[in-house]
């Protein structure tokens, strides 16, 4: 005879988010602190 | 009895639940008795939340075997009042507890193995609007499966009435 079961929806917003923050992460460290290096860099060749 | 108040809810009422996986989601799905004459057609799925399984199919019952049932003076059945059943309009839909059925995935038609066109013709109907109580139930159980005694389950008003064969709990 027939049994059918329910389950909870697996929610999917909790790991958008988390992907999101780690995004942010690896843009912050990629970019923007590549680009403060470039301008160091830049400095220190005017300076000579 | 409300039905929130036996953990019953229908499945659509339940944004974050779903049918599990392995298991077939029969709405929509054609009904038919053992000797294949339609009955109707799964509207819904009643849910018990705490037991996390289907307890009821809910049927839209065929026409056909709706003016079968106005045609036909009905015996004196499942009724404790002894009063003959009386239908209202719009009281298109019948419960049938999931362990009555076997489900055919390849066909997609469900089969109510054990009940006959007949009985269901002669079971009460209720309106879909409006919720069922536990005397609904336990009037519906007496009419497919008469020959049950009605034992201490029967009148349990929680979730032990669901505790029995007909639905399944093995």
């Amino acid at each position: 005879m027939a049994e059918i079961k329910i389950e909870r929806k697996k929610r999917v917003w909790p790991w958008v988010v988390l992907l999101l923050i780690i995004a942010a992460i690896v843009y912050y460290i990629y970019f923007v602190d590549h680009q403060s290096n470039s301008e160091s860099t830049i400095e220190v060749e005017n300076v000579n | 009895m409300e039905t929130k108040h036996r953990n019953l809810y229908k499945l659509d009422e339940l944004s974050d639940y779903k049918v599990a996986s392995n298991y077939s989601d029969v709405r929509g799905w054609k009904i038919v008795d053992a000797d294949n004459r339609t009955i109707g057609k799964i509207d819904n799925l009643w849910v018990n939340k705490d037991m996390e399984r289907v307890v009821y199919l809910d049927v839209k019952v065929d026409k056909a075997l709706i003016e079968d049932s106005r045609n036909e003076v009905h015996d004196v059945i499942a009724n404790e009042n002894n009063k003959e059943l009386v239908y209202k309009d719009g009281d298109s839909h019948i419960i049938i507890p999931i362990g009555s059925v076997s489900i055919n995935k390849d066909t997609k038609i469900v089969m109510a193995n054990n009940i006959g066109y007949n009985t269901f013709r002669n079971t009460n109907r209720y309106n879909s609007v409006d919720n069922f109580d536990r005397e609904y139930e336990r009037r519906v159980m007496k009419s497919y499966y008469p020959e049950n005694d009605p034992d201490s389950v029967y009148y349990s008003d929680d979730d032990g009435f669901y505790n029995r064969r007909e639905f399944d709990n093995k």
